[in-house]
């Protein structure tokens, strides 16, 4: 009984010391990654200047998911001591996180408001992206114009067999008030804050997904996400199929910018910095259009 | 029983199959969702998937960076609160002489537990990312689930602790030793079993919370190593489940996690039942 308890006393003892030493120990290494975050910065210290290292973080719009994540995989590759993370938020919590630098690079399918560039914030084109309609698979409609469109999310439309479809209700799908999507999508039909929704989804993938369960919904989600997935398919509107060609000499009207977002007067660390030449010079064309956007560069 | 009228006897059949059904119905729908689910999830569960990370170029998915800051966010977690929460319960239950201040704090700890965990998120994020400036990651996580966890630490290791007789305490007194040896020697090896259950009790909430990490976790995919992990965005099992299901509609990966997850928590659960009884014997 003794030995026993002196046994359980002794790992409980150990326990806590440790406890105690890996408390401070995690706030040293706090420190540590971030000062090497630091130095990162002062590529003198390090005489090998194009060997990179360190870590990047992106934040923000959900549609640019495909983009952002082939971007960072092959800079990753290309640079094996670099590792850049990117979280899926939105492009308003994106702004939000390069304005109060949580990221370092912001993300946002939408050009930057004008209260936002005052606030110390640069945008970067990054890519072009269709906004594609979605309907369900089963849908026998093709073609909608703009108008119709704005009809039928503002609920003027609410029924598919005024649009020649099968007799069913629509269900309109959108997104959050933060997205850059839904920004796009209401200002170029011009239903901006007129929307009668069925649902309300916060994310690209979300959409999608609701689409594709739901025979009567139609929704709207990024071309680079749209593209190859089963269930759902992207109309033509006005006429003309959403791809990167017609995105790209403007025919196709639903679309908006992919941009990066950065702070005006602080600079980069020297990795993200690297990182963003890269990303938004011609090596990344091809990259950006594999995952479905269209380059700008 | 026999002079027991018929309509008692009915009533009384009666009651009792009602009470069969709600029985039968509990194990029904818990054998239903564990089956559902490992059904679904497990022939999803490959080793590509346990032991890669996810690719976009090559279009495929793994999750060992999140099974990785899963276990990075039990470490650093339980390594603060243990401490800290032990502490805090042999102060309030051996040496708070101020009955009321005991009381108050104790009450805080139980209005503490009962708080949604979003709300430990979002006050999490504005004060450890906002205000501290640590960026979403490991280290934001975790002393946020510190928050969190504190007072059912503080909890079980006191009702633990009060399970000691007040005899052996006043034998040790008694016998000249001094007030942290008595603790130290008495006190806490009899209450060890306790202690050790709530910790991995604990656990299981760090492995199965994903509001309180929404905001302060991140929704990194990218494998880190335990020092980039700590300032670096990076989800844990729960965080991806919700990743893959909302922002990518891949059901599939989803219900993968959720059977690794349950796994997980099975062991968990198990592992703690077992240690308490081990513990107990001696």
């Amino acid at each position: 009984m003794k030995k026993l308890t002196c046994l359980g006393l002794s790992v409980v003892m150990a326990l806590s010391l440790l406890a105690g030493c890996g408390g401070s120990g995690n706030n040293t290494a706090s420190n540590t990654t971030t000062n090497t975050n630091t130095s990162a910065s002062q590529p003198a210290s390090t005489p090998d200047n194009t060997k990179l290292s360190g870590t990047i973080s992106t934040n923000g719009s959900t549609s640019m998911e495909k983009v952002i994540l082939t971007l960072n995989e092959q800079f990753g590759i290309d640079n094996p001591d670099v590792k850049v993370s990117y979280d899926p938020t939105g492009s308003g919590t994106g702004i939000e996180a390069a304005k109060n630098g949580t990221a370092d690079i912001g993300l946002a399918s939408r050009g930057l408001k004008d209260e936002e560039k005052a606030a110390g914030l640069k945008e970067t084109v990054l890519a072009l992206d269709g906004i594609a309609v979605i309907v369900n698979a089963q849908s026998n409609l093709e073609d909608l114009t703009v108008e119709q469109i704005a009809q039928i999310f503002t609920g003027e439309i609410t029924n598919w067999s005024e649009l020649g479809g099968a007799d069913g209700e629509i269900a309109c799908i959108g997104r959050e008030g933060g997205s850059g999507t839904r920004d796009g999508f209401e200002s170029i039909t011009g239903t901006t804050d007129k929307c009668v929704l069925a649902q309300e989804l916060t994310s690209t993938g979300a959409v999608i997904e609701a689409v594709k369960n739901n025979p009567q919904a139609i929704g709207y989600a990024s071309l680079s996400s749209v593209e190859g997935k089963d269930g759902i398919k992207a109309l033509t509107v006005n006429g003309t199929a959403c791809t990167e060609d017609t995105v790209l000499d403007g025919t196709y009207a639903i679309q908006r910018p992919f941009v990066l977002v950065t702070k005006e007067n602080e600079p980069l660390s020297d990795v993200a910095q690297a990182y963003f030449d890269w990303a938004t010079s011609s090596a990344a064309s091809e990259l950006i259009r594999s995952a479905g956007a269209v380059p700008v560069a | 029983m026999e002079q027991l009228s018929l309509r008692r006897r009915l009533y009384d059949r009666g009651l009792r199959v009602l009470l069969y059904l709600c029985g039968a119905l509990v194990c029904a729908l818990l054998v239903f969702l564990i089956g559902y689910i490992f059904v679904r999830g497990l022939p999803r569960v490959t080793w590509e998937l346990v032991s890669t990370q996810s690719s976009m170029i090559r279009g495929t998915i793994g999750i060992l960076p999140h099974i990785a800051s899963t276990l990075y966010i039990i470490l650093v977690t339980m390594v603060i609160v243990l401490p800290l929460g032990v502490g805090a319960a042999i102060y309030l239950t051996e040496y708070a002489s101020n009955r009321k201040l005991a009381a108050i704090i104790e009450f805080a700890a139980e209005t503490l537990t009962g708080i949604p965990s979003i709300i430990f998120g979002l006050v999490g994020m504005m004060i450890f990312i906002q205000t501290c400036g640590l960026k979403a990651g490991v280290l934001a996580g975790s002393l946020t689930l510190v928050v969190m966890i504190l007072p059912t630490i503080i909890r079980t290791t006191q009702e633990s602790l009060k399970t000691v007789p007040q005899s052996y305490r006043e034998g040790a007194l008694g016998l000249g030793a001094g007030k942290w040896h008595m603790i130290r020697t008495v006190v806490l090896p009899n209450a060890v079993d306790g202690i050790v259950t709530g910790c991995i009790l604990a656990i299981g909430r760090i492995v199965g919370e994903s509001a309180a990490l929404l905001f302060t976790a991140g929704f990194g995919t990218v494998l880190y190593s335990f020092k980039e992990a700590l300032t670096n965005s990076s989800a844990t099992l729960t965080l991806a489940l919700y990743l893959y299901a909302n922002e990518r509609g891949e059901t599939d990966v989803a219900f993968a996690i959720a059977a690794i997850l349950m796994a997980l928590t099975l062991v968990i659960n198990m592992a703690a039942k077992l240690a308490g009884n081990k513990l107990k014997q001696k």
